[in-house]
């Protein structure tokens, strides 16, 4: 059975860095990308399971990414969780979006966001279940 | 997985530039179609021959074969002339090069040497000159130079990255760092609860110091109202501050974040801005007030959850805290009381030492004052005076009160208070400390006194200091056995015994005391006394 693919999403690497080696060792496939747009491309291309992603990044923030992946026919069932020191600016745009499952304050906790990816792949329902 | 994805943004690093000069290599800056971005970097007349149109189309050309190429390869398109590229990238699009060129012998013969020094208007033998002094590649030289000048690049290229990758990671580490020891201090500091503004001062302050708040505000709600105090580099006056918490009174914050209120602030000039942050100070379903923070400096004014979370930990500590005073002050309150309820228990008994403890430890405690102890010190001293006859209660009331002189017997029975007392209390771990004078306040300096007899220093300070103000206060006061000693008789008789029964220096800083309040206390005992006969 393939691992489920986590698309990390932020334009510091050290997030990135920690998240990866998090999300790996809990058994899942980690990819990353530096900003909204290259993580599109690479949602596009690779259809990850769950994607965590910050939300202010260059190009592209992480709630036009959410809201990009809503309005496409496939990548709108895909679940985001948002990474934010100052979610409190979007949460009422965030809870908007069906795609947005969870707002995380930073600075979090890998282990306990990873617990997170796992309820939420858990309960998702497109067959795209945990290793 | 690699750090080393495509980046976002990706110059070529400029130690691979400047190695490539080492090098004896020329370099130049050019778009994705090859045409420059920047003058060659070169000798002045080199740098005009490359800027020849013959050369140019030479870079053109080779730009348009890179473009289809996953890593762009090093080439000699012409005998003598090697051509080292290096993608720059932009959001993950190939957006130019560096290249670096270097020579060989083969160049000077060149067909397109004469071209283009005729294009660029340059003399041949000129260029020639100098061309030679910068042809020293071959064949072979050439290819190590490629593969070396690759892996240069990939290893800058990642090490840049990486240095990036530290520096996020040592900002994270550094303020991970400052909170942590941040709350270590502070939870140390918890302790400090008979002083509680010094521990208040130490949240606001640590809060104004690691999250870089220019002012923070500690506003204290209980029964008698509000207080605020102010902490932080900036002193806001009380009109600014007054607007602030009026604004948070009416309870529409901007944003909230958790359960911090966060309150912008629309005037650029203003102090208290730009953004004003409040938490409330919660524990345990009661309120003990709010921490309000603003005029944030740094880099990033704008509050993130980074301050936010600390700003919970912080009143989280402090709630916790005012808690802990609130039952430690209930807790001391019910303590004395028992205290104070013991000695009335004893002076019920014998009306004519009624206050002849609170002044006891009155006078003990401002001995012990003009002796230089500390405010802890002085008031175990003043707890000590409250209880040091306790053990009376042992003793039977008809020698206690019996007027006129008693019987060696009887005075035996009295001398057996400091004992009885000191079994009394010796139970209880926070006396501890008082048990001392309870014991020896009736031994003597000259070693006379009872129920140990020691002497001199082996008498515990304490109760030296209660064996003068005891002795001060019984002839001060009528007693059942004597009538008081007219004021100055009573100083006489101090000073007369200092040396013998007193300890000189505690008798010398008694003889220094205001003794108006302590005149005040009699007077008051005295009306209380009349009152309850008459009752």
């Amino acid at each position: 059975m393939t691992k489920p693919l986590i698309l990390l999403v932020d334009d510091e690497a050290h997030i990135t860095h920690v998240m990866s080696r998090a999300v790996q060792s809990a058994g899942f496939e980690a990819m990353t990308a530096e900003d909204g747009e290259e993580a599109y491309e690479l949602a596009c291309e690779r259809r990850p399971t769950l994607i965590v992603t910050d939300l202010q990044m260059p190009y592209m923030s992480g709630i036009d990414l959410a809201k990009r992946m809503n309005e496409h026919h496939e990548l709108g069932n895909i679940p985001v969780i948002l990474l934010s020191a100052r979610g409190y600016v979007v949460s009422e745009e965030a809870g908007d979006l069906k795609n947005i499952r969870m707002i995380i304050e930073k600075p979090f906790s890998a282990k306990s966001v990873v617990g997170h990816i796992r309820d939420l792949i858990g309960g998702d329902e497109s067959g795209r279940t945990a290793a | 997985m690699s750090l080393l994805r495509p980046g976002t943004h990706q110059p070529v690093p400029r130690e691979l530039v400047a190695r490539c000069h080492e090098l004896g290599l020329l370099t130049w800056r050019l778009d994705a179609n090859g045409l420059p971005m920047e003058e060659p970097d070169a000798p002045e007349l080199l740098a005009m021959w490359m800027s020849s149109k013959q050369f140019r189309a030479e870079l053109t050309t080779l730009a348009s074969a890179w473009s289809g190429m996953d890593t762009p390869q090093a080439v000699e398109p012409r005998p003598g002339m090697w051509v080292f590229p290096f993608e720059e990238v932009h959001r993950r699009r190939r957006t130019g090069y560096v290249v670096a060129i270097g020579f060989g012998r083969e160049i000077l013969e060149s067909d397109l040497l004469e071209p283009s020094c005729v294009g660029g208007s340059l003399q041949l033998s000129a260029v020639r000159h100098q061309l030679a002094a910068h042809a020293t590649l071959n064949e072979r030289c050439a290819q190590h130079l490629s593969s070396s000048l690759r892996w240069m690049f990939n290893d800058l290229t990642r090490s840049t990255k990486d240095t990036q990758t530290i520096g996020g990671f040592t900002e994270q580490l550094g303020f991970a760092y400052e909170t942590v020891t941040m709350l270590c201090e502070l939870g140390r500091s918890m302790g400090s609860i008979d002083d509680p503004m010094s521990f208040i001062r130490a949240v606001a302050e640590s809060l104004a110091e690691t999250l870089q708040y220019g002012w923070v505000a500690v506003r204290l709600t209980d029964e008698n109202g509000d207080k605020v105090h102010q902490y932080g580099s900036v002193r806001l006056d009380d009109g600014e501050l007054g607007v602030t918490i009026a604004r948070i009174d009416s309870g529409e914050p901007d944003a909230v974040a958790g359960s911090t209120q966060i309150y912008g602030v629309d005037d650029p000039s203003s102090r208290l801005g730009p953004q004003v942050v409040c938490h409330p100070i919660e524990r345990a379903g009661k309120r003990f007030g709010m921490i309000i923070a603003g005029g944030k400096a740094g880099d990033d004014p704008q509050v993130s959850t980074y301050e936010t979370k600390s700003f919970e930990s912080l009143t989280g500590l402090l709630g916790a805290f005012l808690e802990n005073v609130g039952l430690y002050e209930e807790q001391r309150q019910t303590f004395l009381g028992t205290i104070r309820a013991m000695s009335g228990a004893l002076d019920a008994k014998d009306r004519y030492t009624r206050g002849h403890s609170d002044r006891v430890a009155h006078l003990s405690e401002g001995i012990a004052r003009s002796l230089g102890f500390d405010e802890d010190e002085a008031k175990r001293v003043h707890l000590a005076g409250i209880l040091h006859d306790i053990g009376k209660i042992g003793v039977p009331e008809s020698v206690l009160c019996k007027p006129g002189r008693l019987t060696d017997e009887e005075f035996g029975k009295i001398k057996l208070h400091p004992e009885i007392g000191h079994e009394i209390l010796k139970g209880i771990p926070s006396l501890r400390d008082v048990l001392p004078g309870v014991l020896h306040h009736h031994e003597r300096y000259d070693g006379r006194g009872y129920p140990h007899g020691l002497a001199g220093e082996d008498i515990p300070l304490l109760a030296r200091i209660i064996g003068v103000a005891d002795t001060f206060d019984a002839m001060s006061s009528n007693r059942a056995y004597h009538s008081k000693m007219p004021r100055e008789v009573v100083l006489a008789e101090i000073r007369k015994c200092s040396g013998s029964q007193f300890d000189p220096r505690v008798a010398e800083a008694f003889l220094t005391l205001d003794l108006s309040e302590y005149d005040r206390m009699v007077a008051d005992h005295a009306s209380q006394d009349a009152f309850t006969q008459a009752a």
